[in-house]
């Protein structure tokens, strides 16, 4: 049985175990954050109206819970991303084309958010 | 060219089973919070662009027509939540008998179900 615990070789990419610890630590990260943030949406009043929203987004806690959320959700997301792609495009550059446009994105959507949440904890 | 390689029919042959069917919607829960993830970061630049962008987006989350979508997004949220849950307990080594592997099955569908339902209705 220990002859199976270490690997012979590293495999053509090089890294792999990696990815897979990434998506177990974002996941926790997650867990309790993404439920934070689901019970905020639907049970803080607050939220449902622009003043209520801004007020909300001054507090700090909340701003600094929004980041860690961001960064976890959209790196998780992508490690996600990266296994559905690669589990089913089959044509190499549709692949390479689907995989970067993915990590863009969730780049763009991550950069996206940080900026707005500095924004309106910012002002007023 | 390269030549297309037949598969043998599988979605056709197999029949569904409850380890099968939830590590799909695992998969499909997964996909739909990442397009969620994309919505959440429009909801923040609405509140950057202003009162009338904010308000706008809210009443169009809030809409009768738009109901169904969110019970599906939420009850994607609780599952892959619960079921991540039971991937994490996979990882240490347990609950990976097929027994028990219903079970938790089982109790993730209850909660995701229930929860949705709960956070659905107060929305």
């Amino acid at each position: 049985m220990d002859l199976m615990k270490t690997p012979r070789s590293l495999g053509p990419a090089r890294e792999g175990p990696s990815h897979w610890w990434h998506q177990r630590i974002s996941s926790i990260a997650l867990a309790p954050l993404g439920l934070w943030f689901v019970i905020s949406l639907v049970f803080h009043p607050d939220l449902k109206t622009y003043d209520g929203f801004q007020a909300w987004m001054t507090k700090p806690t909340h701003c600094i819970a929004l980041l860690l959320l961001v960064l976890s959700l959209f790196y998780h997301g992508y490690l996600g991303l990266q296994v559905i792609i690669e589990d089913y495009i089959h044509h190499c550059l549709t692949r390479i084309t689907l995989l970067l446009s993915a990590k863009f994105a969730c780049i763009a959507g991550a950069v996206s958010s940080i900026f707005c949440v500095f924004k309106l904890a910012l002002s007023s | 060219m390269k030549k297309d390689k037949p598969l043998s029919p599988h979605i056709q042959i197999y029949r569904p089973q409850l380890t099968s069917v939830l590590s799909i919607l695992h998969r499909v829960t997964g996909l739909t919070l990442v397009m969620l993830s994309f919505c959440i970061s429009a909801w923040l630049l609405t509140g950057v662009y202003g009162p009338e962008y904010y308000q706008d987006y809210i009443a169009i989350l809030s809409h009768p027509l738009m109901r169904p979508f969110s019970f599906l997004a939420l009850f994607a949220f609780f599952y892959h939540l619960f079921n991540g849950l039971r991937h994490l307990l996979w990882d240490t080594g347990w609950g990976l008998d097929l027994k028990t592997a219903y079970k938790t099955g089982w109790s993730v569908v209850a909660l995701s179900i229930g929860l949705t339902l709960i956070f659905w209705i107060s929305f």
